[in-house]
């Protein structure tokens, strides 16, 4: 219930700082979703999906100028974008745009030297094309530093789906790299 | 190497890797925004993100009495008109109006029937650990009675005359609603999946009465049964 979480956040700031993010945000966040969703109406939802969101976890957003706000914002209406996605695609279309191809069994099958320059640029590589599924994760577990607790609430998933994204994305860079450097 | 130093440098490098694409995806968002003109929003995301801000004091929406018996007709009329138009489910439960979005309900309460004396209200039992914190009045249409325990878990009783009360979001990814009853008045249950917390809404005596608390069912009950209107 929003009165519920409202409840929860409120204090004499939090309708200025709703107020601010909504004004700064909300054109970025439109332009994130229709890229996705090519649709004025989808894009609109999405970015309403998203204010639920942001008012669900708006612990998180402690500075709304701030670089992390911001990047956080963009991956909420992301993920807001790609729910409408899901639902308006059929399966079949969505799990060939989205759902990786990948190995489990050569899981963390790599080289010693992970931080070698090739290895670096490669993983950018992978990195740069992984599913946006499990690329906000790792987004925001490994450069954001949100627990997968918080995670979880951002995006509106369970914690074992969060740590199993979390699993999964690593066992596909991984799987990956081991098939690169087979060939 | 060890497994655990191989995964951490492993991690080290998808951080860096993950941070320079996370970068390059903000620099794009940010030209888009820059070179193209700003999106004109409709006017009915405008009028829900209104709603929203609105909310944000943390209390449902107030309405000036003229403007009180125009919601209730206007939404009598938008639950008609809901029935036959709308994509999403709606129904009646008593004087209860639910509609069923994606990622929400939201229930209306319709007014009717006698109203109550909003500073007579009072609730009568609070499981063990719980004691009344503070009661906040709205003019003379609504009244919040806070609870809590020493584990700073709240109670929150919301009750106002049905035809100024605002409507309650519920956000149904994360409850599981159920039809029940209150001392027979028809009521609704919305049990949370997480640790957000359960929701009971109900009417009664011309109120839109509702309770959050991370309680089981019958504990919501028995706090709501208890509720004394005179």
């Amino acid at each position: 219930m929003l009165a519920f979480y409202i409840s929860i956040i409120d204090n004499p700031n939090d309708k200025e700082k709703f107020t601010s993010l909504y004004e700064k945000y909300k054109d970025h966040m439109y332009k994130v979703a229709f890229s996705i969703l090519r649709n004025n109406e989808n894009a609109e939802d999405a970015v309403q999906n998203s204010f639920l969101r942001i008012i669900k976890n708006f612990s998180l957003f402690d500075n709304v100028f701030c670089e992390k706000t911001r990047r956080l914002i963009v991956i909420i209406s992301k993920q807001c974008a790609i729910e409408i996605y899901r639902k308006v695609k059929t399966a079949s279309e969505f799990s060939e745009n989205i759902e990786p191809d990948f190995d489990i069994a050569s899981e963390y099958n790599l080289e010693n030297d992970v931080l070698s320059n090739a290895n670096r640029e490669r993983i950018y590589n992978f990195i740069k094309n992984l599913p946006a599924t499990y690329k906000d994760v790792i987004r925001l577990r490994f450069v954001e530093d949100y627990s997968n607790d918080e995670i979880a609430k951002i995006l509106g998933i369970t914690k074992t789906n969060v740590e199993t994204r979390v699993t999964r994305g690593k066992a596909m860079l991984a799987s990956a790299i081991s098939r690169e450097e087979s060939l | 190497m060890t497994e655990t130093l191989k995964d951490r440098l492993f991690e080290a490098a998808i951080t860096e890797a993950a941070a320079i694409d996370f970068e390059e995806e903000m620099a794009g968002f940010e030209k888009s925004v820059k070179s193209e003109p700003a999106h004109i929003f409709s006017e009915k995301f405008e009028n829900n993100i209104a709603k929203m801000s609105k909310s944000l004091k943390g209390n449902v929406i107030r309405f000036t009495p003229t403007m009180r018996r125009f919601a209730a007709a206007a939404a009598a009329c938008a639950a008609c008109f809901a029935i036959g138009t709308l994509p999403p489910v709606s129904a009646y439960f008593a004087n209860m109006f639910k509609t069923v979005f994606s990622t929400y309900d939201e229930v209306s309460f319709i007014g009717g029937g006698k109203v109550t004396d909003i500073s007579k209200i009072r609730l009568n039992y609070l499981p063990d650990g719980y004691s009344l914190q503070k009661i906040e009045y709205f003019q003379n249409t609504g009244a919040t009675i806070f609870c809590q325990n020493n584990q700073n878990d709240i109670i929150e009783a919301e009750f106002a005359t049905a035809g100024s009360a605002g409507d309650e979001l519920i956000d149904n990814e994360r409850h599981t609603e159920r039809e029940i009853s209150i001392s027979g008045e028809p009521a609704y249950f919305y049990e949370a999946s997480d640790d957000t917390g359960n929701i009971l809404l109900w009417y009664k005596n011309g109120l839109a009465c509702n309770i959050f608390a991370k309680l089981p069912i019958e504990q919501m009950l028995k706090i709501a049964e208890s509720v004394s209107f005179e």
